[in-house]
């Protein structure tokens, strides 16, 4: 759970800003600016728990990974400016999904054994208002 | 500007296989030690005259060269291991052109040898956990690319699919691919779906395998009495890594900026090109990056393949081999294969699989996603 940072009740989602270039890295605690290099001490965090846009989606039908439940749905979104980034999709099937549906980052609690994890849940209209 | 390359050229004088294949119980030097010994008896050289070996590989482990050639005789020539993911091969190629090049050595050895399981991946070691279980797979980014581009350029599943059906076509006629059938559309698209729109016969499968190719300086040609009429020249040699490119896929990019330097290195445009051996991993992979070398305009990809302009006798032959999706992809050999492939045609020696009048060829690949390597090689 190294990109969740945790505070009292529950994990935050969390990326990085450089203070010198204004880019931005993920997760937070990257070692250097993924743009201009600079070390660690000169990025600040910046919360992303906000809603993102779906900019694309996949259904993955084929047991890819370790421990990859399948079918699953895969998205990217822009989870801060520039940075896009693949996020598992909390619904049951594609076709629930449209772009630019707003999602929001959720942390899904370990099962005994397992580690948690973040899934993106689309976002109803009263959450969406919420976050504008 | 002048590259080593153009001050002191550098041939391919020798090519040698393992047939790509499926996983199997031969141990890996097996694999090696035939390829190189067909390199050598195709170049006329005897495992003596070799000054230095470049062993591409990504998932055998740590000295993994030494262990393989020691088999050839005590000749007390140089051994460096290279790993650079899917482009270890191309890598250990690249090493050995720029050694002869540079005049340290007149004989060298480029080889490349797999078996798939034992890869460790550093990216999973690197401290940082991926917000999705999928960030480092890449046949789900592949998946996403090629639901983007159905998206704004208006692909169908059929179009990603006519790439499988070319390149297990062309595998067919190719003694060294791993898979050796024909395949049509219906069964390219009938085939299990793994991620998206690509289905199982759109993905390269995995294997093992070996390839070999020896490079000599003009003085070695002269000296050792090679046959010039069979030795290939590396026109051109280049390597990069990818950078942030917008909204653009920074692959694609990768690819374009790659394949524009080692085409201007070699002072050769990408129209005048009749072969290009490319990674084609995922087929989406294929119609992007002709595109990206130039061989079609933009947007393009699709319909030049489907006119045929593709296709092995038609304006340009790409992976006439059969590319990573029909021929396979063992990873370390691959580049390799892709030179050995380029050499073969260029020498007219394709027998059953040859383009007509092949003159220059380009052999790219990718490595891990974020590196290109890539060569111009030009007929005798």
């Amino acid at each position: 759970m190294s990109e969740a940072v945790m505070n009292a009740s529950a994990p935050v989602l969390r990326a990085a800003r450089c203070s010198r270039c204004r880019g931005h890295s993920f997760p937070a605690h990257v070692p250097g600016c993924r743009h201009c290099g600079a070390p660690p001490d000169a990025l600040e965090t910046i919360d992303c728990m906000g809603a993102v846009a779906l900019r694309n989606v996949v259904t993955v039908h084929a047991p890819l990974a370790p421990g990859l439940a399948v079918p699953c749905v895969i998205g990217e979104v822009e989870l801060c400016p520039g940075v896009i980034e693949e996020v598992l999709i909390d619904v049951s099937d594609e076709a629930q999904l449209a772009l630019g549906m707003w999602l929001r980052p959720v942390w899904r609690a370990a099962e005994e054994g397992e580690s948690g994890n973040w899934v993106f849940r689309p976002e109803d209209k009263d959450m969406k208002e919420l976050s504008a | 500007m002048s590259t080593l390359l153009q001050q002191r050229p550098v041939h391919v004088i020798g090519i040698g296989m393992h047939p790509y294949q499926f996983s199997s119980d031969t141990p890996y030097i097996q694999l090696g030690l035939r390829a190189v010994r067909e390199a050598l008896q195709d170049a006329g050289l005897a495992w003596p005259q070799v000054q230095s070996a470049f062993v591409g590989t990504a998932a055998l482990g740590m000295a993994a060269g030494r262990v393989m050639l020691r088999h050839l005789g005590s000749t007390g020539l140089e051994v460096a291991q290279v790993e650079n993911a899917s482009a270890s091969g191309s890598t250990a190629f690249r090493l050995a052109c720029l050694q002869v090049a540079s005049g340290e050595r007149d004989v060298v050895l480029a080889v490349g040898v797999d078996k798939f399981g034992d890869g460790r991946r550093a990216v999973l070691k690197d401290g940082l956990a991926p917000l999705s279980p999928t960030a480092n797979i890449p046949l789900v980014k592949f998946a996403l690319l090629a639901r983007r581009c159905m998206r704004e350029q208006g692909l169908r599943p059929e179009d990603l699919a006519q790439v499988a059906v070319k390149n297990h076509g062309n595998a067919a006629r190719n003694p060294y691919a791993q898979f050796r059938k024909p395949r049509t559309l219906a069964q390219v698209l009938a085939s299990p779906r793994v991620a998206g729109d690509l289905t199982a016969m759109q993905c390269c499968p995995r294997g093992e395998g070996a390839a070999a190719v020896i490079v000599v300086s003009d003085d070695a040609l002269r000296r050792l009495g090679l046959d010039r009429r069979r030795a290939v020249r590396v026109l051109s040699s280049v390597a990069s890594s990818e950078e942030l490119a917008g909204d653009s896929p920074a692959l694609v990019e990768l690819v374009r900026t790659s394949s524009a330097a080692a085409l201007g290195q070699a002072d050769v445009g990408a129209s005048e090109l009749d072969l290009v051996e490319l990674h084609d991993a995922f087929s989406i992979e294929e119609l992007l990056y002709s595109e990206a070398v130039g061989i079609c305009a933009p947007g393009e990809g699709a319909a030049y393949l489907a006119r045929g302009a593709s296709r092995i006798g038609g304006e340009c032959a790409v992976n006439a081999s059969g590319g990573l999706i029909g021929m396979g992809h063992p990873l370390g050999p691959t580049g390799i294969g892709q030179v050995a492939e380029i050499a073969r045609q260029l020498r007219g020696e394709a027998h059953g699989r040859q383009h007509p009048g092949a003159r220059l060829g380009l052999a790219h690949m990718i490595g891990l996603g974020s590196v290109a390597i890539a060569h111009v090689l030009a007929r005798p």
